[in-house]
C-alpha cells in the first residue's frame, strides 16, 4: 500500500474515532443521567452499550494500530509511533492528520473527563449502597433469616 | 483543578451521606404510622469554567423529598370520615340494642307479656287474691321496665352528648395543631426545601382530624393547608377557627365554628355520628317507648275505666290528670275537653253513668253526651251533677273530683238501661250483660193485643236503632211470666202479668261501651296506670295500695271478668298508636329494627373499611417504606454500580492509551 493510500486510511480511522468518541460522550452523559435519577434500568442499558462500544474501540484500535506500523515504516520512523511524529513527517501532506489528531485529543479529552466524573459518581453512589447494606444487612444475632427483625437491630 | 476535584469529592460525599441518612430513616420509619418514603434528588453539580475548559464539578444532593400521592392521600382522609362515622354509629347502635336485651327474661317484650299473662290468668278467676296481686306485679314490672328504658335512653343522650362536647374539644385541638404545623412548615420552607418531617406530623394530625369530622384540604403556595368542612373554614394558612356546640330552640345540638352563626353539619366522622345519636337516633327511641307506654296506658285505662271493682262502685274517684286553665280566667268550667290540657284525646262519644243504691241494690243509669269539640269541661261536671245522689267538682288544682251520696255507689260499667220498665200494663226486666260491639235501642213493640202469658199468639218484635227485627218473643200462651226470654248478645227479658197492645212500647238502650268518649281514660278517672308516657308510667299507687280496686268487672256482677277480657283483647290488638301493631310485635320492630340498622352499620364499615385498607396499601406503595423493596433496590444498584464501573476504568484505559498514540 502506498504511503498515500495509509495516510488516507489513518485519517478515515481518526474521523471514525472522533464519531466514536461523541458517541461515548453521550453514552457517558447517559450514564450520569441514569445515576442521578437513581434509575437502575437506564444505567444498566448504558453500561451495556458501553461495553458494546469499548468492544469495537478495541477492534478499531488494532487495526489503527497496524495502519500506524505500516505507515512508520513507509517513512522510516523509529520508536513509539505517534500520530503526531507521522503528521509532522509527512510535512504539507500530514496536515490533514494534524488537524484530526488535535479534533480528536479534545474528543479523549472531553471522554476522559466525563469518564472520571461518571466514575466519581459511580463509586460515591456504590460506597452509598455497600454502606447501608453493610449496615442493614449485618448478621442477624439471633441468627434468624434476613428480613424485618434484623433491620430493627440495626436501627437500634 | 484540584479545588475543583476536591469539590466534587465533598460534593458526592455530602450527596452520599444526604442518600445514605434518607435511606436511614426510611428504614428507621418503616413501622412508623403515616410516614411518607423520602427520597433523594441527586443532580449533576454545575459545571464550571476552568482555564478555558468547562469542567463538572461532581454530584449534589438538590432535595430530600416525601414521597406522596396527593389523591390517594385525599381519599384516605374522605373514606377516614365514613370509617369514623360508620364505627361511631355502630357503638351507637349497639349500646341501644343492649339496653333493650330483646329478646330475652327482664326485657320489655317479656315484661308486656308478663302483664297480659298475669290479666289472663286473672280472667280466669277474677275474684282470687293472689292472681289479682300477681297481675298488678306484672304491671309493675311493665311500667318499671318502660320507666328504666326511658332512663336508659337519657343517659346514652347524654354521654352521646358528652362525647360530642369532647369530640369538639378534640377537633379545636387538632385544628390548633395544624395551624401551628403550617407556621413551621412555611418557615423550614422558604428557601424551597421540602419540611418532610413536619408534613408527615400535619398529615397524621389531618387523619386523625378526619376520624372526627369530613374535611377538604387545599395546599397554599407556601406549603400551608387550609381545612374547610363543608364550606366553613377551620384552618386557614396559621390560624385555627374554633368549633363550637350548643343547643338550639328545639333541643337539638348544632354545631357552629365560633364567629359564625351557619349551623354545621358534618357528614363524615364520629362527630356526625354522634349529632345523629344525639338529635335523631335516640329522640326516636325514646319517642317510640314513649309512644308505646302511651298506647298502653290509653288503651288499658280505657278498658279499666268503665270496669267495677271487686269491692262495688266506687263512693268516690279523683282523676289523675289535671286539666289546665288554659284561658287562665281562674275557671276550668269554660275549657274545651280538647283544649284542656289533658294527655289523652276525648272523642266524640258517650259516658254512661250508674249510681247504685247500696242498700236495696237498685241501679239509675244514665248517659252523658260528649261532643269533643264543643263539650266543656263544665257541661260535663254539670251533666255529672245532674245524676242523683252523684257530686262532681274540679278542685283548685284542676283534678276532678267525684263522690256519691252516703250509701250510694257509682260506677261506668257498660249497663244496658234501663233495666225494668213496663210494656203495656205488663213489667219487663232485663238481665244480662250486653255483648254486642256496638251500643243499640232495643224498641219491644207487640204485633198484637191481649194477655201476657193467656193470650194465643201473643208475640212481642224487638227492634235496634236501625229498623232492623233483632227477636221476636212470644209472651202468649204458655208463656209463664217472668221467665227469662234470650234478646241476643247476652241480655234477656221477662214479663209480668199484664195486658198489652200493639200501641204499647218499651225501650232498652244496650250499651257496649261505658265510655266511648274515652273521657275518663283522659281524665284519668278509675285508672290502671298513672301517667301519660315512658319517664311516668307507674301502676296507680291507689290500686297497689288496696287491690280490690283493680277493676276486673265489667258489669259488676261476681265472677264477671269483663274488663280483664277487654284488656287482654289488647294484647292482640292492631292499635294506631303502635302503627297498628299489637304492643309486643311493636317492640320486637323497633328491635329488629335497630338490629338490622346496626348489622348494616357494620357491613358498611366492613366494607368501607377495606375500600380504605386498600388505599392505605396504594398510599404505602407510593409513599411508605417497604424494606425489602429497600434493600432489593440497593442490591440492583450495587451491582449495576460495579457493572458500571469497571467498564468505565476500560473506557479509562482506553481513552489514556489512545492519548498516548496521538
Amino acid at each position: 500500500m502506498s504511503i498515500q493510500n495509509l495516510v488516507t486510511a489513518l485519517d478515515a480511522s481518526l474521523q471514525s474515532e472522533i464519531g466514536a468518541k461523541n458517541a461515548q460522550i453521550e453514552l457517558l452523559e447517559r450514564q450520569e443521567r441514569a445515576i442521578t435519577a437513581r434509575d437502575v434500568e437506564a444505567l444498566g442499558e448504558a453500561t451495556r452499550e458501553l461495553q458494546t462500544h469499548v468492544q469495537r474501540e478495541i477492534e478499531r484500535a488494532v487495526k489503527r494500530s497496524t495502519i500506524m506500523a505500516d505507515l512508520a515504516r513507509a517513512l522510516e520512523l523509529n520508536g513509539t509511533v505517534r500520530v503526531g511524529a507521522i503528521a509532522d513527517a509527512l510535512g504539507t501532506r500530514g496536515r490533514t492528520l494534524a488537524t484530526r489528531r488535535t479534533e480528536l485529543r479534545a474528543r479523549c479529552a472531553t471522554s476522559l473527563r466525563k469518564t472520571r466524573h461518571v466514575a466519581a459518581l459511580v463509586r460515591g453512589h456504590a460506597s452509598l449502597v455497600e454502606e447501608a447494606l453493610g449496615r442493614f444487612l449485618a448478621p442477624d444475632p439471633s441468627g434468624a433469616p434476613l428480613g424485618r427483625g434484623s433491620l430493627v437491630d440495626a436501627e437500634a | 483543578m484540584s479545588s475543583i476535584a476536591f469539590n466534587i469529592g465533598i460534593e458526592g460525599l455530602l450527596a452520599a451521606q444526604a442518600a445514605l441518612d434518607t435511606v436511614g430513616h426510611n428504614l428507621a420509619n418503616a413501622n412508623t404510622p403515616g410516614y411518607s418514603r423520602q427520597s433523594v434528588l441527586l443532580s449533576a453539580g454545575r459545571t464550571q469554567q476552568f482555564s478555558g475548559r468547562l469542567v463538572g464539578t461532581g454530584v449534589r444532593a438538590e432535595q430530600i423529598v416525601s414521597v406522596r400521592d396527593l389523591l390517594v392521600d385525599r381519599r384516605i382522609l374522605s373514606q377516614r370520615g365514613l370509617l369514623g362515622r360508620l364505627e361511631a354509629k355502630s357503638s351507637g347502635l349497639s349500646d341501644i340494642e343492649a339496653l333493650m336485651g330483646e329478646p330475652g327474661a327482664g326485657s320489655l317484650s317479656s315484661t308486656i307479656s308478663g302483664f297480659f299473662t298475669g290479666v289472663s290468668r286473672l280472667s280466669a278467676n277474677p275474684g282470687d287474691a293472689v292472681l289479682r296481686q300477681d297481675a298488678l306485679r306484672a304491671g309493675t314490672d311493665m311500667a318499671e321496665r318502660i320507666r328504666s328504658l326511658e332512663t336508659g335512653f337519657q343517659k346514652l343522650r347524654k354521654d352521646a352528648d358528652s362525647r360530642l362536647g369532647a369530640q369538639v374539644k378534640q377537633v379545636n385541638t387538632l385544628t390548633k395543631d395544624i395551624a401551628t404545623l403550617n407556621r413551621a412548615i412555611a418557615a423550614a420552607e422558604l428557601d424551597g426545601s421540602q419540611a418532610s418531617g413536619l408534613r408527615d406530623s400535619r398529615d397524621e394530625t389531618l387523619r386523625a382530624l378526619s376520624d372526627i369530622i369530613d374535611v377538604a384540604v387545599v395546599e397554599r403556595q407556601d406549603g400551608t393547608f387550609s381545612v374547610s368542612t363543608r364550606g366553613q373554614i377551620l384552618v386557614s394558612s396559621t390560624r385555627n377557627f374554633e368549633l363550637e356546640s350548643s343547643v338550639n330552640a328545639d333541643g337539638e345540638a348544632i354545631l357552629n365554628v365560633r364567629g359564625s352563626d351557619q349551623t354545621l353539619k358534618p357528614t363524615g366522622g364520629s362527630l356526625a355520628a354522634y349529632l345523629e345519636q344525639v338529635n335523631e337516633v335516640l329522640p326516636q327511641q325514646l319517642a317510640k317507648l314513649d309512644a308505646l307506654a302511651k298506647t298502653l296506658i290509653h288503651e288499658v285505662n280505657k278498658a279499666h275505666s268503665t270496669g267495677v271493682p271487686a269491692n262495688g262502685p266506687f263512693r268516690s274517684l279523683e282523676s289523675t290528670h289535671a286539666l289546665t286553665d288554659g284561658d287562665g280566667d281562674g275557671s276550668y268550667d269554660d275549657e274545651l275537653l280538647s283544649q284542656a290540657g289533658l294527655p289523652f284525646p276525648v272523642k266524640d262519644g258517650k259516658l254512661t253513668v250508674s249510681i247504685t243504691d247500696k242498700l236495696t241494690g237498685d241501679v239509675e243509669t244514665m248517659q252523658i253526651e260528649i261532643d269533643a269539640e264543643e263539650t266543656t269541661v263544665g257541661d260535663v261536671v254539670n251533666a255529672l251533677n245532674a245524676v242523683s245522689q252523684l257530686t262532681a267538682v274540679v278542685e283548685g288544682d284542676g283534678f276532678l273530683s267525684l263522690r256519691a251520696a252516703e250509701g250510694y255507689g257509682f260506677d261506668f260499667a257498660a249497663r244496658s238501661f234501663p233495666t225494668t220498665g213496663s210494656l203495656g200494663a205488663a213489667a219487663v226486666d232485663i238481665t244480662g250483660g250486653y255483648a254486642g260491639t256496638t251500643a243499640s235501642d232495643l224498641t219491644f213493640r207487640p204485633r198484637g193485643a191481649g194477655e201476657v202469658g193467656s193470650t194465643d199468639n201473643l208475640l212481642v218484635d224487638v227492634f235496634d236503632r236501625n229498623g232492623d227485627r233483632v227477636a221476636t218473643l212470644d209472651v202468649g200462651a204458655g208463656y209463664v211470666p217472668g221467665s227469662e226470654l234470650d234478646l241476643g248478645n247476652g241480655l234477656k227479658a221477662s214479663f209480668g202479668l199484664g195486658a198489652i197492645a200493639n200501641t204499647d212500647s218499651f225501650e232498652v238502650h244496650a250499651v257496649a261501651d261505658g265510655d266511648t268518649s274515652d273521657v275518663l281514660a283522659a281524665l284519668g278517672m278509675n285508672s290502671l296506670f298513672e301517667g301519660d308516657g315512658a319517664d311516668d308510667m307507674a301502676v296507680s299507687a291507689r290500686i297497689l295500695d288496696d287491690p280490690r280496686l283493680f277493676a276486673a268487672s265489667a258489669t259488676g256482677a261476681d265472677g264477671d271478668g269483663g274488663a280483664l277480657a277487654a284488656m287482654l283483647a289488647i294484647s292482640e290488638a292492631s292499635l294506631d298508636g303502635l302503627s297498628g301493631s299489637s304492643p309486643v310485635q311493636y317492640v320486637g320492630a323497633v328491635a329488629a329494627d335497630i338490629g338490622f340498622e346496626r348489622s348494616s352499620s357494620e357491613l358498611a364499615m366492613e366494607t368501607e373499611k377495606a375500600l380504605h385498607d386498600g388505599l392505605v396499601a396504594q398510599r404505602d406503595s407510593n409513599s411508605g417504606v417497604n424494606v425489602d423493596e429497600e434493600l432489593v433496590d440497593m442490591l440492583r444498584f450495587q451491582q449495576a454500580y460495579q457493572a458500571s464501573a469497571q467498564f468505565l476504568q476500560v473506557v479509562n484505559s482506553l481513552n489514556d492509551e489512545l492519548l498516548r498514540l496521538l
